[in-house]
């Protein structure tokens, strides 16, 4: 049935684009890539379009429509099967692999060799998250690919008080600081969060197969005979003493007692010790965030798997007559420095101006009318960065060279493309949802004490069906496991 | 002379007297407006508050929250909605007000023209089609194609995208009001009327025009309002079939669901990449968006009420 209506839908898709490819003939070929955005497109793109279009015309003999859509938008432009050669596409939208079942994208795996450029700037470990079967269908964008989380502390307070700045502290090891500033201030909390708890604080405590109903593999299980055995975050030793040190903190008044009813806290207003998923780098940007110096220290990671790589990606359309263009485009704007600057800040001067040491700043009108997300149009990594705008926090020019060589070493998924199917078990996770839903702002912030309410909602998930729900991504992740091993002696 | 003296203090005594009949006792007078006064200020009050809200500084919602006396005072929502400019240089806000307008306005006649022409039709029991309209009107009432296939007829097939009749067509026409507008042409327009236009000899157009029109003034302002209403609100449409690059063509009120789900996006996204401009007045800028949205509107409706009359019919016809 499934299959049916997959071949039903390619082919409506055959139909409906059929008729709409751009015309060829002289001149460069015109191309339409879809460009996410959280509400509408920077109001000066087509003065940068056509800037960047003027550019890749000479160079490559190829113009392009960026079209930039919110999350509902291309829900609704893919399903009806619109025109486009190029695509980003991601797990949260255009979703990855729903788009690859449905055949809408191109399988690169033998084009790439005529794109060296393109595929030598790609990290090597990373493209196994982008095979499905045996098609290879996107291109990751080379950004902050890994899980790693971070301390972001106060530079002011912690330097002041002789703590001496550290490249890592565990999560454990913050406890002095988190001590030091509540004996200071007795009526504050060194740390200051919304119901959601922690910034990322259990991005890594598990390889997640699905982090709405917290399921995944054992990290320490890697390497034993367990490392493809399915569980609950419940049942992970890391995920629940983790939990306990919060409910202790807590208990200290080291956390805002408010903490399950807040909505949300902005940086700015959040404590001394915040946290934050990111790289050693994003201290610039967490410093405008919380509009104050600050510095990191990483307490997790880096850790490679299946959902961090594909948070951002670039897709061809297997439907354009053009894929040669587009991956020639896809190229230019992963390696060339000026293109990808100019798609990411506008025009030099009027959108942002570039200072004596490399890096650039972005003026007043640049913030307002030409901010895009620039981590999925390409590379985070390549081109000229941003400026800090604190003298304490400089920016680190280095970042991403040194980023990459953590990430090449990375402790990866030892199930890197997998993704499980719920829908044959779609009932019980919804109970399972409804039951995380329930408990989860007083367990993650640390009002509830995780000794009772874990093994409770333990109870709750198993009568709502929670081993069905493991044994079918069990069975889905042999599968996949036994396909892989399969496969591996051909190459 | 005394005769008439005597009539009018006839007439005062009875008028006095039925005004005496008609009265409250004033502790029941007093009960009643007491508790009238309570629900208008209950309907007038968040209304109030969320202006407050709009005037305070973030600084002071931070420290002491939602407050009807804010420790601060500030238009800085107002000043940021105002300095949102578009690639000209032209208020965002103004500009999108005056396409608002011209949607609001051009939907609703357009709607207002289609609604009853086709209600007075199937109002009419001489009409031999009446049965087939009355069931091809219904069925999308209960039914339609869905998003997608709807999607896919506006932009693909009729190529309406970017263009304002896609905003306009698709909310100009309901079954739901056709059959209001239906339901009050049979019941509130008496059939001597239209056959008083016939013997005089005039045509349908005019009998609906010049006689039919006048006395349906009711009907015309509650459709015109809820059309009204339906447009300035609107701006799912503006989000399915603009190009989020067309700004020229944005209506106010996606222009400030824009403004909002950036909010948003700030809020809930970790990794803030790229150097935002610090500090959004976010909650205060919710309210500043209510605020502009709901007081356009607010004073159309003083113009739609002084139609709301009933007994227009009455005196029409001798039965």
């Amino acid at each position: 049935m499934k299959k049916l209506l997959c071949a039903i839908t390619a082919l409506l898709l055959l139909f409906l684009v059929s008729g709409c490819a751009p015309a060829g003939g002289k001149g460069p070929v015109h191309l339409v890539w879809w460009l996410m955005t959280p509400s509408e497109a920077p109001v000066d793109w087509q003065e940068v379009e056509d800037a960047l279009n003027a550019y890749s015309a000479e160079k490559i003999g190829v113009t392009c429509d960026f079209r930039y859509y919110d999350s509902n938008q291309i829900a609704l432009v893919s399903q009806t099967g619109e025109y486009f050669d190029i695509a980003f596409t991601s797990d949260y939208w255009n979703d990855f692999g729903t788009s690859v079942s449905v055949g809408m994208f191109r399988d690169l795996k033998n084009d790439l060799d005529d794109y060296p450029a393109l595929k030598a700037s790609v990290l090597e470990n990373t493209w196994d998250s982008v095979k499905v079967g045996d098609g290879l269908y996107a291109i990751p964008h080379m950004k902050d690919i890994a899980y790693e989380v971070f301390w972001i502390l106060d530079t002011e307070y912690f330097d002041g008080k002789d703590f001496p700045r550290k490249a890592e502290i565990s999560f454990e090891e913050i406890e002095p600081y988190l001590e030091a500033y509540k004996q200071d201030y007795p009526e504050d909390y060194p740390i200051k969060v919304s119901y959601s708890g922690l910034t990322s604080w259990q991005n890594d405590l598990a390889d997640w197969l699905n982090m709405t109903y917290l399921i995944g593999l054992d990290w320490e299980a890697q390497g034993t005979e367990e490392q493809y055995t399915v569980k609950s975050a419940l049942e992970i030793p890391a995920w629940q003493n983790r939990l306990k040190k919060i409910h202790e903190w807590y208990q200290k008044g080291y956390i805002n007692p408010d903490a399950a009813v807040t909505e949300s806290m902005p940086r700015s207003q959040a404590g001394v010790v915040q946290s934050g998923q990111g790289w050693y780098g994003a201290e610039t940007i967490w410093a405008s965030a919380r509009q104050k110096p600050v510095y990191c220290a990483r307490f997790d990671g880096p850790d490679l798997s299946t959902s961090s790589v594909r948070g951002a990606l670039t897709a061809v359309s297997s439907f354009t007559p053009y894929w040669r263009e587009a991956l020639a485009l896809i190229q230019l704007m992963n390696t060339d420095p000026w293109y990808r600057e100019t798609a990411r800040y506008g025009i030099e001067g009027k959108h942002y101006i570039r200072n004596a040491d490399g890096t650039v700043t972005k003026t007043e009108r640049g913030n307002t009318n030409m901010a895009v997300e620039a981590y999925t149009q390409g590379h985070y990594t390549l081109g000229a960065l941003e400026a800090s705008s604190f003298p304490q926090v400089p920016t680190d020019k280095e970042q991403w060279t040194k980023a990459m060589k953590r990430y090449a070493s990375a402790r990866t998924s030892v199930v890197m493309g997998f993704v499980p199917d719920i829908s044959p078990v779609e009932t019980e996770c919804l109970a399972i949802r409804q039951i995380v839903e329930e408990y989860r702002r007083e367990l993650y912030t640390g009002t509830s004490d995780p000794d009772v309410v874990i093994p409770k909602m333990l109870s709750r998930m198993k009568e709502a069906g929670l081993d069905r729900v493991v044994a079918e991504i069990q069975r889905q992740l042999d599968d996949f496991v036994h396909r892989k091993e399969a496969t591996v002696p051909d190459q | 002379m005394k005769k008439e003296k005597k009539e009018n203090a006839v007439f005062q005594e009875v008028s006095s007297g039925m005004e005496k009949f008609n009265a409250l006792r004033p502790g029941t007078n007093a009960a009643f407006s007491g508790l009238f006064i309570l629900l208008a200020i209950l309907c007038v009050l968040p209304v109030v508050f969320v202006i407050i809200i709009s005037f305070s500084s973030q600084a002071s919602i931070n420290k002491v929250g939602y407050t009807f006396t804010p420790a601060e005072w500030s238009a800085e929502a107002y000043r940021y909605v105002w300095h949102l400019r578009d690639y000209h240089g032209f208020p965002t806000v103004l500009r999108s007000f005056l396409n608002s307008l011209i949607i609001t306005v051009a939907g609703t006649v357009l709607g207002l023209v289609l609604i009853t022409t086709m209600g007075y039709v199937i109002s009419r029991k001489t009409f031999r089609l009446r049965k087939a309209y009355a069931v091809f009107i219904f069925i999308p009432m209960i039914f339609n194609g869905g998003l997608l296939a709807t999607y896919v007829v506006n932009a693909q097939l009729l190529h309406l995208k970017n263009t304002f009749f896609a905003i306009i067509l698709p909310l100009a026409c309901s079954s739901f009001y056709i059959m209001v507008a239906a339901t009050f042409f049979r019941m509130a327009i008496p059939d001597a009327i239209v056959e008083s236009g016939k013997i005089d000899g005039a045509g349908q157009l005019r009998i609906f025009t010049q006689l039919v029109l006048p006395v349906s003034l009711p009907l015309m302002a509650t459709v015109a309002l809820f059309l009204t209403f339906g447009y300035w609100n609107d701006w799912y449409q503006a989000s399915l079939y603009l190009e989020s690059s067309r700004h020229d063509l944005f209506p106010l009120q996606y222009v400030l669901v824009n403004i909002e789900k950036n909010i948003q996006f700030l809020a809930n996204s970790d990794m803030m990449t790229g150097g935002q401009s610090g500090e959004l007045p976010t909650e205060t800028m919710r309210m500043a968006i209510v605020v502009l949205t709901v007081v356009p509107i607010m004073f159309s409706y003083p113009f739609f009420q002084k139609y709301f009359v009933t007994g227009l019919t009455v005196g029409s016809v001798k039965e």
